[in-house]
């Protein structure tokens, strides 16, 4: 049977909330030592926001991460996954969206995060998420 | 079994220890790079990578245009030979579960980096 998300997913996500300051963010991922955390917007989940995404869209450009909220920062993600879908599932919906972490959800709720790393196909530098490993965060 | 020098990358892009954490970040996207090695002179004193950033100076509701690139690198090292040979490299990434190590000659002169990536480079698909 193919490999479930469950099966390969970071459990018990760390949130956010997208009109929380970048800082807090910050402070969630020193404290857990992660570099991505799951964005909720009300009860909705709304994508992820990484350390590179504060490197890069808040710090890089000089912004105050007091005032900067993390909805100015993080990377809107619509698609979502289950505990259900295939690893096969992943790579495809990764390769299509160029992404490489995505939000799992279960009833609503955020129940873990899948980044490249998680998948033994990053480890090919020939498979077809070679290139997303290596590329840009999104913008 | 190839050396070091003949798998690392030579061009580094590296940062000064008297630059400011935003200079820090901009090259970072600048170059489409991760970590940057810090280096005084040819000499590499550190390390500054998106985690420092974070952990140092953002979670620590500091200003990132008041703090310097020496108050937030990681002065611990992990650095590999030119001449060693690549079977070291890899050992070494392992044992620290690195991505990438600092390549010096004597008195921590930076001559390259070599990553994960650069060591598979020649590996067939299956290997």
């Amino acid at each position: 049977m193919a490999q479930s998300v469950r099966e390969v997913m970071t459990s018990e996500p760390k949130t956010v909330d997208a009109g929380a300051p970048v800082v807090e963010a910050a402070r969630i991922m020193a404290d857990a030592d992660v570099g991505a955390v799951v964005v909720v917007d009300g009860d909705r989940v709304a994508g992820i926001v990484t350390d590179r995404d504060i490197t890069v869209r808040a710090v890089a450009k000089g912004r105050d991460p007091a005032s900067t909220p993390v909805r100015e920062v993080y990377s809107a993600e619509l698609t979502t996954l289950t505990p259900e879908d295939t690893v096969d599932d992943v790579v495809r919906l990764m390769r299509e969206k160029a992404v490489r972490r995505l939000p799992v959800v279960e009833g609503g709720r955020p129940v873990g995060i899948v980044s490249l790393g998680d998948l033994a196909v990053e480890r090919e530098p020939q498979s077809a998420l070679g290139d997303i490993s290596a590329a840009p965060p999104n913008p | 079994m190839p050396q070091v020098r003949e798998r690392m990358t030579s061009s580094v892009v590296t940062i000064e220890p008297s630059a400011t954490v935003v200079d820090a970040a901009k090259r970072m996207i600048e170059q489409e790079k991760g970590p940057l090695p810090v280096v005084e002179g040819d000499r590499v004193v550190a390390m500054i990578t998106d985690r420092d950033i974070i952990a140092r100076v953002v979670a620590a509701g500091r200003d990132p245009n008041s703090m310097t690139v020496r108050d937030v690198a990681t002065k611990d090292l992990v650095t590999i030979g030119p001449d060693q040979d690549e079977q070291a490299a890899r050992q070494l990434l392992a044992q620290h579960q690195l991505d990438r190590l600092l390549v010096v000659e004597e008195g921590n002169r930076l001559v390259g980096i070599i990553s994960e990536a650069d060591l598979r480079a020649d590996e067939g698909p299956l290997a």
